[in-house]
């Protein structure tokens, strides 16, 4: 019993880190906390759901497709609305993407209306897999599989490729970074094509289980934010672990202390972090040297 | 090297710079004095193309450089150490260096950054450390090495004494005088007059951005009196 909320609360996890992830590497490189995150995630799923649905492809055609869809849109988004206000305050940006929270739900209201669609999905009747005594649902397995396949392929990419380095090095000190040749529009569009992409495959692995509507990912972004916060925005590992951590705790206080408090734990714990320890778990104070 | 002429700089109301032109030979250290607030940092990051110009030009070899930019300035041969060091605290040490050939990326560095490493021992110890454990002097020679990553041929530094103990000072000044030595051209901003004289070939004198005073060191040494007005020490 023990075993199997784990399980759930990590593939779960895994999926809010997923759009954390998202979420921190916008922050971090553009200093934006992007609070459109989820509903480009959404419009990425509902084009998935489209490829699958009104064009016919297979399941394993259309994602791939969906998952470019969220690169080119999110760099589409930072062209045409963050790329204007660099220079000006972040608070601008910020609102910005609030706004553009709205726009994006709308219009993917007036396209695919406010009903739910049933997402598909190849691993929703699959026999669970055994690892002993605990049977772990595929799409449990999905989740975990493709969260850590992408916090390895994020480390590998800011670690050791040139523009991993320039990303980072922007993320540090823009002006310096300048001086030394990055494009500072050029690493805001690779930060948003790159939260495009990882949402979108957050949200098309999330659909099937919470149905496809034009709200999908309110409540993932949410946690999101939480789970980062847990961990410390300022870290793609610290949001990856919150964010598993927030899983399992909403499985267990679900099934242990009520289910009613499963959901309500997410804001306890964003407002204790941020009373006891506002920069994180494995987030860390900035030391500045003058 | 290194021809200004005329160059307007505004902020806003604010005009930083006014009709400021300057002349870097090839293979000399220029020396740019100014009291805080003169305008020198400005004149840097214009050359840099991180802030934009009103008016004025600027020539690098002979072609104009102008409004380019900052990437395309750095490939051209221009190389900036900035005020405060700028080192990139979360970053390794290597990686600091690594950056600096960010505009040279895709070719063969290996030689360039052993050539680097061997100039500055103190930083070569510390390869794997981030940034931010550095000392000032450390991270001011890591900037130096940074910026000669880029292969430049014109190194601009801005205010390289800032917050550091006489003795350290010392010993960045003989780095550049060794940069200098390579080949490369140097062109420093500087609030300690006397020191800058004692390694530039020729010097300016800036004051509410307008260059008020120039000549080759020689001449500085035989009016530190008029200098010291300036500087307002």
């Amino acid at each position: 019993m023990i075993a199997n909320l784990i399980v759930g609360g990590l593939a779960a996890g895994c999926l809010y880190a997923m759009v954390g992830i998202a979420i921190v590497v916008v922050l971090n490189i553009t200093d934006i906390a992007n609070f459109a995150q989820g509903e480009m995630a959404m419009v990425t799923t509902f084009f998935a759901y489209w490829l699958l649905n009104s064009v016919g492809l297979t399941w394993w055609q259309a994602v791939p497709i969906a998952i470019l869809f969220g690169l080119v849109q999110g760099v589409i988004i930072q062209q045409v609305v963050i790329r204007p206000l660099i220079g000006s305050p972040v608070l601008s940006a910020i609102i910005a993407t609030l706004g553009l929270n709205i726009v994006l739900n709308s219009v993917a209201g007036l396209i695919w209306g406010h009903q739910t669609y049933t997402f598909p999905s190849p691993f929703a009747f699959s026999a669970p897999f055994m690892i002993g005594s605990v049977p772990v649902p595929v799409d449990a397995v999905v989740s975990i599989m493709a969260g850590l396949a992408i916090v390895v392929a994020m480390t590998w990419f800011l670690r050791f490729t040139w523009i991993g380095l320039g990303l980072r090095a922007a993320s540090q000190n823009p002006t310096v970074a300048r001086m030394m040749g990055v494009s500072i529009s050029r690493s805001s569009a690779i930060a948003w094509g790159l939260g495009g992409l990882i949402g979108g495959i957050a949200g098309i692995l999330v659909a099937p289980s919470l149905f496809l509507d034009t709200n999908l990912m309110s409540a993932l972004l949410i946690k999101a934010f939480a789970g980062g916060v847990l961990g410390g925005l300022h870290s793609m590992i610290g949001v990856f672990l919150g964010c598993l951590a927030l899983g399992v705790a909403e499985n267990l206080v679900g099934a242990y202390v009520s289910p009613a408090f499963g959901e309500a734990i997410t804001f306890i714990i964003i407002i204790a972090v941020l009373i006891v320890r506002p920069e994180g778990v494995f987030g860390r104070v900035k030391v500045r040297k003058v | 090297m290194l021809e200004i002429n005329n160059l307007n700089v505004r902020y806003g109301a604010v005009e930083a710079l006014r009709d400021v032109s300057i002349k870097v030979g090839s293979g000399n250290l220029v020396a740019i004095l100014g009291a805080n607030g003169a305008g020198k940092s400005t004149l840097l990051r214009a050359i840099s193309g991180i802030v934009g110009t009103a008016s004025g030009s600027i020539a690098l070899l002979g072609s104009a450089i102008g409004g380019l930019s900052p990437e395309e300035i750095v490939r051209r041969g221009v190389a900036h150490v900035p005020e405060g060091r700028g080192i990139f605290p979360d970053l390794t040490v290597k990686e600091n260096l690594m950056i600096g050939a960010y505009a040279r990326r895709g070719r063969d560095l290996t030689a360039d950054y052993r050539k680097v490493m061997q100039m500055f021992p103190p930083i070569e110890r510390r390869e794997r450390q981030f940034g931010y454990t550095l000392s000032g002097g450390e991270q001011q020679m890591l900037a130096i090495g940074r910026a000669l990553m880029a292969a430049p041929r014109l190194l601009l530094a801005d205010e390289l004494s800032l917050g550091l103990a006489p003795i350290i000072v010392k010993q960045v000044f003989a780095k550049l005088d060794e940069v200098r030595k390579t080949g490369i051209t140097v062109l420093v901003v500087e609030q300690n007059a006397r020191l800058a004289m004692k390694f530039a070939d020729y010097l300016y004198v800036l004051k509410y951005g307008r260059v008020v005073m120039q000549g080759s060191r020689e001449e500085f040494e035989r009016s530190t009196e008029l200098v010291d007005a300036y500087l307002g020490v």
